[in-house]
């Protein structure tokens, strides 16, 4: 008989050769862990980071960015992404053309990757465009059920965090709500 | 060849002319007039080839407001606003005025259909028909609300409330990817909650068990 209520959300969120993401725990926290490279705390409600002595407060969809040798501390309960970037990871694969999206919001521009505010609204078209490998974390869903079976199958849970290809691509928003996405992007290697 | 084949092609044909498996390609065009088929269903958007009761394979059926239009039926003419439903049995012609709008056909002849091997309502949801052989309800779920164990046979879903939800056109071209509006489901037993940020709200035609 299925449960009376969901089984926990799996603590990993995305796993790739280029990222983990974790759900509401950072195994990057300290900068002196291996593997703690480029970092993304991105937070899903309310919380207060604090890092080097000061603390900061996120609203959902902010985030705070971490390069190596940083370290953080997240408070218990708090609800976040951290995407973690593999150091080594295989080459950034790329558009065979580069057109920046339009009617999107930048929030960050590092060297290796950028992080914007992926917005549309109903009825609205982007005109062709393209990106580079991207994680997206969804911060407006819609409808999104939680499902648990009977019998026993794996829980079938919404896909909040989700990998990018590179694309050249039109869009257009037929739902009845504003796209709102936050995206990690990969920038185009160097040669 | 099976009357239920012989339906389903008559069907199809009317479609043969004007789509194709990559119709919509540019954000310019139409979007393909058939939202879904398979062995059970076959789901028309914007366009009614089974008003007519005399074409083959036309029987049961179910007209599905996805804004405002009038349906007309003999003497009768019914307003729907999004959401609403007409439901049209052998024999029975129609006509529909203005889009958008969804004409669900349940084939003739399909196979059995499948059902759970426990049949347990599901609870908040609103039945708005009752038939021999199918109901059709508003699936419906506030934020954060959890529907207790329940089960489902095959049914058909429209989706009502949507969210955020991108139509996609390729360079180089390629298949379009067209947003899951209309949906098929197999038969489940399952517990669901809505974690998302809006109510469901669904539309589902769904097949009663058939006698044993």
């Amino acid at each position: 008989m299925s449960a009376d209520s969901p089984p926990p959300p799996n603590p990993v969120a995305l796993e790739n050769e280029y990222v983990l993401v974790s759900r509401d725990r950072a195994l990057y926290a300290q900068g002196s862990n291996p593997g703690s490279g480029d970092r993304v705390v991105v937070a899903m409600g309310d919380l207060a980071l604090t890092s080097g002595g000061a603390a900061r407060q996120l609203a959902r969809g902010q985030f705070a960015v971490f390069e190596q040798g940083q370290s953080y501390a997240l408070p218990a309960g708090a609800a976040f992404f951290e995407v973690a970037i593999k150091p080594g990871h295989p080459p950034v694969k790329v558009p065979a053309e580069l057109i920046p999206p339009a009617k999107n919001l930048l929030l960050h521009d590092g060297p290796r990757f950028f992080i914007y505010e992926e917005k549309l609204e109903p009825g609205d078209i982007r005109p062709r465009h393209s990106h580079c490998q991207r994680v997206e974390i969804r911060l407006n869903n819609g409808p999104m059920l939680d499902q648990w079976f009977d019998p026993p199958r794996p829980p079938l849970q919404p896909g909040i965090v989700n990998w990018r290809e590179p694309v050249i691509h039109t869009v257009r928003n037929v739902g009845d709500m504003p796209l709102r996405n936050l995206i990690i992007e990969f920038k185009p290697e160097t040669t | 060849m099976s009357q239920a084949r012989a339906a389903a092609m008559a069907i199809a044909a009317i479609f043969a002319l004007n789509s194709s498996a990559w119709a919509q390609a540019t954000p310019g065009d139409k979007p393909d007039p058939v939202a879904f088929d398979n062995e059970y269903f076959h789901v028309t958007r914007d366009a009614a080839p089974c008003g007519d009761a005399a074409v083959a394979g036309c029987e049961d059926r179910v007209v599905v407001a996805m804004g405002k239009i009038i349906v007309s039926s003999g003497k009768s003419q019914k307003r729907l606003a999004k959401g609403q439903v007409a439901v049209f049995r052998q024999g029975q012609s129609y006509k529909v005025a203005g889009a958008p709008f969804f004409e669900v056909a349940i084939k003739p002849g399909h196979p059995p259909v499948k059902s759970p091997p426990e049949i347990i309502p599901p609870a908040k949801n609103a039945i708005i028909y009752d038939g021999p052989r199918f109901f059709v309800y508003h699936e419906q779920l506030a934020v954060g609300d959890t529907r207790p164990r329940h089960s489902h046979s095959q049914r058909l879903e429209i989706r009502l409330n949507i969210g955020p939800l991108l139509d996609q056109w390729f360079d180089p071209p390629a298949k379009p990817l067209l947003p899951s509006t209309v949906n098929f489901r197999q038969p489940s037993i399952h517990t669901t909650k809505n974690v998302g940020d809006m109510p469901l709200k669904n539309l589902i035609v769904e097949f009663k068990p058939e006698p044993k």
